[in-house]
């Protein structure tokens, strides 16, 4: 090789060796980053629903445990009262029936926030009884299945309870089906729920370009906080159905 | 002995072509150009190796495969969901620039029998762009470490690859009066390049997601929907 040979390739050597270490130098640093970036979104992620969570259990608490029970005796106070005056009576009714309300509202607000079933019974029972609320103001024809009962343990439960609520509460708000088919079971260690709807469906590629769906993040986001997978399948004119697949252990 | 170095290293596309063809049933379909791709590389080195050592010249042959895989390597990134908006105009637009430019390359600024260096420079270059952006979005949008996504591993090995590629095509426009070992030493960027970018795609390829299969209980859950 002659001496232009020789400059030439040690120029290309140099570009190259600096290439090399420019590239590399940063697809590490891209690595280490994304690392550290994906371990902290999961952390506010789990810090945000947690707080969120603890929030809505203390207030429904105050709400069941402490304004219900004086709520109560004011209504039991206000009927103990002899009125002979036909009018006083008249507004002591009424009375009684606006804190009777407020006992009502106060109660879907505690039972929103927190069902108590939920704490008491488990999983199941309050999907049941959710179903049934639902069953009793809208036209949807809900069906739950249980194919085979898991075990799951409270931290998870409250989390797949509002995954059902929201998958629900979607079905109703969007989707404009007439029916829903929710099934449950474990298989292979994993909490299995699987959501089938026959409403218009959408494009999920496009819903989750546009960043609307706020409702969708939050199923993506209690997903992520169990470990679990969440997979939406939705074509405009046939249904949508959700699976989630979360380890139990 | 200088050609039989350089195919050695090529060979190398043995490991994401294995990991693409066992998996191939299983992977997620969007990521399927991506493991034909594999296939047809090894397949080309084959080819290629067998012209260059029969016919003595097998740029014909490259400049038609170039063609083929700028188009699949363009549609891989259609099938990711790249062009957010319009995407399928978006797509079919690029695919018709891309012929004009080889068309323009091989019939009219040279000829086919000839190195397409310069629609090699473009194509190259574009990819490496289209990778960039890729892993910015993946970054932004992703849920899982960057070493366990396929995506992103697959597009480091495009970036590492392509803007190697460009080092050794820019440098192929002056060398025209170098000798041959010189010459040899030059392709031995890309082939190195290549050797390290097809254990990267490799590995990519094990990170690929797999088809979402509903298990038997959606079966089960489904014919009683029925």
């Amino acid at each position: 090789m002659n001496p232009f040979e020789k400059n030439y390739l040690n120029a290309v050597f140099i570009v190259v060796v600096l290439t090399g270490v420019i590239l590399a130098y940063f697809i590490i640093s891209l690595v280490r980053f994304h690392r550290r970036y994906v371990k902290l979104q999961k952390e506010r992620i789990f810090a945000e629903i947690t707080i969120q969570e603890i929030e809505r259990k203390r207030i429904a608490n105050d709400l069941h445990d402490s304004i219900g029970p004086v709520l109560s005796a004011v209504k039991l106070n206000i009927n103990s009262i002899e009125i002979n005056n036909e009018a006083d009576q008249k507004i002591i009714d009424k009375t009684g029936k606006y804190l009777d309300d407020i006992i009502a509202s106060m109660r879907q607000i505690s039972y929103n926030l927190l069902p108590n079933t939920l704490e008491r019974k488990g999983l199941v029972e309050a999907v049941h009884e959710f179903i049934a609320q639902v069953n009793s103001k809208h036209v949807l024809d809900i069906h739950f299945m249980v194919l085979k009962d898991s075990r799951v343990s409270r931290e998870k439960e409250i989390h797949i309870f509002r995954i059902i609520q929201e998958i629900m509460h979607n079905t109703i708000k969007h989707a404009g089906a007439k029916k829903l088919q929710i099934g449950i079971s474990e298989e292979d260690g994993n909490f299995l729920l699987l959501t089938k709807d026959d409403g218009k469906g959408f494009d999920v590629q496009k819903e989750k370009l546009n960043f609307n769906g706020l409702g969708l993040k939050s199923l993506e986001s209690r997903s992520e906080l169990l470990n679990g997978i969440l997979t939406l399948e939705s074509q405009p004119g046939q249904g949508t159905n959700y699976f989630l697949k979360i380890p139990l252990s | 002995m200088n050609i039989d170095f350089n195919f050695l290293l090529s060979l190398s596309v043995l490991f994401p072509f294995i990991v693409c063809l066992y998996r191939f049933k299983t992977m997620n379909k969007n990521y399927r150009p991506f493991a034909i791709l594999m296939f047809a590389s090894l397949f080309t080195e084959l080819i290629s190796n067998y012209l260059a050592v029969k016919y003595k010249t097998n740029l014909a042959f490259l400049n038609f495969f170039s063609l083929f895989e700028s188009c699949v390597w363009v549609y891989q990134f259609h099938r990711w969901g790249f062009w957010q908006k319009k995407s399928g105009q978006r797509f079919k637009m690029l695919l018709v620039l891309m012929f004009m430019a080889w068309a323009l390359d091989n019939f009219i600024l040279s000829n086919i029998g000839s190195s397409n260096r310069y629609y090699l420079l473009t194509y190259y270059f574009g990819l490496v762009m289209l990778s960039i952006r890729q892993i910015n979005q993946d970054m932004m949008n992703g849920k899982r470490a960057m070493d366990e996504s396929g995506r992103l591993i697959i597009c480091t090995g495009i970036l590492l690859f392509f803007t190697f590629g460009i080092v050794r095509e820019s440098f192929t426009i002056f060398e025209e009066g170098l000798s041959r070992p010189a010459k040899f030493k030059i392709s031995l960027i890309i082939s190195i390049a290549n050797l390290i970018a097809n254990i990267i795609y490799g590995f990519g390829a094990c990170y690929i997601p797999k088809q979402k299969n509903w298990p038997d209980f959606f079966n089960t859950f489904a014919k009683k929907v029925e």
